[in-house]
């Protein structure tokens, strides 16, 4: 493997960079942002959002599963904007989750945060994509399968926490990618790395695996200085210094504000409390942030004894919309978030479904990834180029470490619970795009060209195909079992 | 980059030497395209039975007045295979969202050259009725849990009408029509599921 290469030469032309970024932000905010108000209804865990961002606004205390950040910036969307200023919402935070929404109730602003952030990721994906393959049209078709991934477009357009959490994780990748092309080190790459890694991190747990990266930077940069010696524990033990620090100051923070703003207790909430908690929320002292270990602890403690409440997985039920992870490979299990019935009778579906050839692209290039990643370990075969093979395995690391993180819950998980291994497969398609073509595309210019738009079209095409799912188009039932191509995807249509 | 003396050299071209890459992933994709049109783009050659799927408030019980039911939809499929279970589902996997109180109808043609004997085998949860040409052939007109009717059947050379008409009123259910020839030392032979032609009877849309 290179250790030793020039950084990255990203800009060809700017004028193509910036054409490439204008059309991804078009076309993003095209299927992710335009109309997001729609539907008028509460799609999957939204009820939950809902209720939380509500009591932020209301000052109420509670305890929910996932860290702060995601339900704060919904609340922050809803104050910010205003849609429902002349609507009493207070009902909607009475209970856990929202079972019926005010009349009128407008979802602008709860949305508003997580659709602006995931369609500004499609951005940072096609930055990402942009470091790994160095050429700006490759770049923008391989940000196709991202932005037109219907099972990514339903979520983001919704008030829910997968978009904002895969922002903040794909800043942090990008700043790993860059700091990874550099030669000379630099500190701010650790801070900024520590600092999205904790945004992330307080959005949801799961993306713990990801703080690997700073670690594995950190030991990439001592391999470096070693060949040099210049190498000393004293600085690898400062960059994970800068990077614990980094991701302390957003981590705490949020927590802190969370903690802060939810201080009025109500008796159900309580009841999953320390008396210590309780005391410090009647003394008005929980916006210390002496209290903060207290309060986080039992925050910890909640979420721990949330997640075993959850029932665990039973495919065998009929209502069950759990799937384990060997069916997320396929796409599979659709959930229903929604549906409407129109006056002639036909329905309207809102389904968590794949647009199968972006997901499968995934597939194939993970597939790929790992059968490189492990003949240069076992066979010892020869590396055409280091850092795109660097990138890779990576990239494979991460994602089977996700993997086996997952298959040790015991609790039922979801379709969207592969998002995160989704996005690194399909940078996995980019680095193996380098990996394999780079050497010879300017060669055969026009084969690769056409061959990326073939590639183009099929994933717009399969988009599109699956787009009636993604905003609730009505279909006739033939349509709905149609778009069942593998069983395992249990799409099926309303009774 | 240092090279170990145990490193494995493998061609410049992965695949095959006079292929450059380039076109064997243009290759690639254009099978999927094509791949994608046959699965997006138009109904299966073997599509050749038509479903009527019927609804309404008062749910069936009996075989009796199945087609006065009205129709709420309508599509094609190759065979009547729906294992039982608990909700309307085919073997193909595909989930039809149905699974109690409704009624099926399938129909299609049949077209035999020479004089044919078989033996239609209906397994069903609940009851069924098959017509030939307008005549019932057999049925099994009341609730039932999943079990077979053997109908056997003299074909006259030319096409022939049929339908099955299929109700479910609650509990599990399923339907599986198969067929075999019966050879003209009285054997039948191996079961083919209603839909799928044989050299002697086609299924025809």
């Amino acid at each position: 493997m290179k250790h030793n290469e020039e950084p990255t030469p990203m800009p060809t032309s700017k004028y193509q960079w910036l054409l490439g970024a204008i059309v991804v932000l078009a076309l993003g905010f095209a299927v992710i942002v335009w109309n997001y108000h729609i539907p008028k209804q509460k799609l999957w865990d939204e009820s939950f959002y809902l209720s939380s961002a509500q009591r932020y606004l209301d000052g109420k205390m509670f305890m929910e599963n996932h860290p702060p950040l995601g339900k704060l910036l919904m609340a922050l969307g809803e104050s910010i904007l205003k849609p429902n200023a002349d609507i009493d919402t207070h009902s909607m935070g009475i209970k856990d989750t929202v079972e019926n929404l005010p009349e009128r109730f407008s979802f602008i602003g709860v949305r508003f945060f997580p659709v602006i952030l995931s369609w500004l990721s499609v951005l940072l994906f096609f930055i990402l994509c942009g470091l790994l393959t160095k050429r700006p049209f490759p770049a923008l078709v391989l940000t196709l399968p991202y932005i037109l991934q219907n099972a990514l477009v339903i979520h983001f357009r919704a008030a829910m926490l997968e978009g904002i959490q895969i922002f903040f994780l794909l800043s942090a990748l990008i700043f790993f990618v860059y700091a990874w092309c550099l030669e000379k080190v630099r500190y701010r790459f650790y801070a900024a790395l520590g600092f999205f890694l904790g945004l992330a991190l307080c959005v949801k747990m799961n993306a713990i695996v990801f703080l690997s990266l700073p670690a594995i930077l950190a030991l990439r940069h001592s391999y470096l200085m070693k060949q040099t010696g210049k190498f000393s524990f004293r600085r690898f033990f400062g960059w994970i210094a800068v990077t614990l620090l980094f991701f302390l100051i957003p981590y705490v923070g949020i927590w802190q504000i969370h903690f802060g703003i939810a201080n009025k207790g109500e008796p159900a909430q309580l009841k999953e409390v320390s008396p210590e908690y309780k005391d410090l929320l009647a003394q008005g002292s929980n916006k210390s942030l002496l209290n903060f270990p207290l309060m986080f602890r039992d925050a910890m403690k909640y979420s721990l004894r949330y997640n075993q409440r959850v029932p665990r997985l039973n495919e065998c039920s009929p209502v069950e919309n759990g799937s384990s992870p060997g069916r997320w490979f396929f796409g599979g299990k659709a959930i229903k978030y929604g549906w409407t019935k129109q006056e002639n009778n036909q329905v309207g579906y809102f389904y968590l479904v794949s647009n199968p050839i972006a997901w499968w692209f995934g597939g194939v290039s993970i597939i790929l990834a790992i059968a490189l990643s492990l003949s240069r370990l076992v066979f010892r075969i020869k590396i055409e180029d280091g850092q795109a093979f660097s990138f890779i395995a990576v990239f494979v690391f991460i994602y089977l470490a996700y993997i086996a993180m997952i298959l040790q819950m015991g609790r039922a998980m979801y379709l969207y619970h592969y998002f995160l291994p989704l996005v690194l497969s399909l940078l996995c398609g980019a680095g193996l795009f380098r990996y394999l073509f780079d050497a010879v595309y300017d060669r055969n210019l026009w084969v690769m060209r056409i061959a990326l738009m073939v590639f183009a079209c099929e994933i717009i095409v399969g988009f599109i195909y699956m787009s009636d799912f993604t905003y609730g188009k009505p279909v006739p039932r033939q349509a709905v079992i149609d778009r069942q191509w593998l069983a395992t995807w249990q799409i099926e249509p309303l009774q | 980059m240092k090279k170990s003396s145990k490193e494995l050299d493998l061609p410049d071209v992965a695949f095959c030497p006079a292929v450059p890459r380039a076109h064997v992933l243009l290759a690639i994709l254009v099978i999927v395209a094509v791949g994608m049109y046959f699965k997006m783009g138009r109904v299966s050659s073997s599509d050749v039975i038509k479903l009527e799927i019927r609804q309404s408030a008062i749910a069936p019980r009996n075989t009796e007045g199945i087609k006065s039911i009205p129709v709420v939809d309508t599509m094609l499929l190759d065979t009547i295979s729906f294992p039982e279970s608990s909700d309307l589902v085919h073997k193909s996997g595909r989930r039809f969202g149905l699974s109690k109180d409704f009624a099926l109808t399938f129909s299609g043609q049949i077209e035999t050259r020479n004089e044919l004997n078989i033996a239609v085998t209906i397994a069903s949860d609940d009851g069924f009725r098959f017509d030939l040409d307008g005549t019932k052939i057999c049925d099994f007109p009341e609730n039932r849990g999943f079990e077979t009717t053997v109908c056997p059947v003299l074909l006259k050379p030319g096409k022939h009408d049929w339908s099955i008409d299929y109700f479910q009123g609650g509990g599990p259910l399923g339907i599986i029509t198969e067929y075999s020839i019966v050879d003209n030392s009285g054997n039948p032979r191996p079961r083919k599921l209603f839909g799928q032609s044989s050299p002697e009877l086609k299924f025809i849309r």
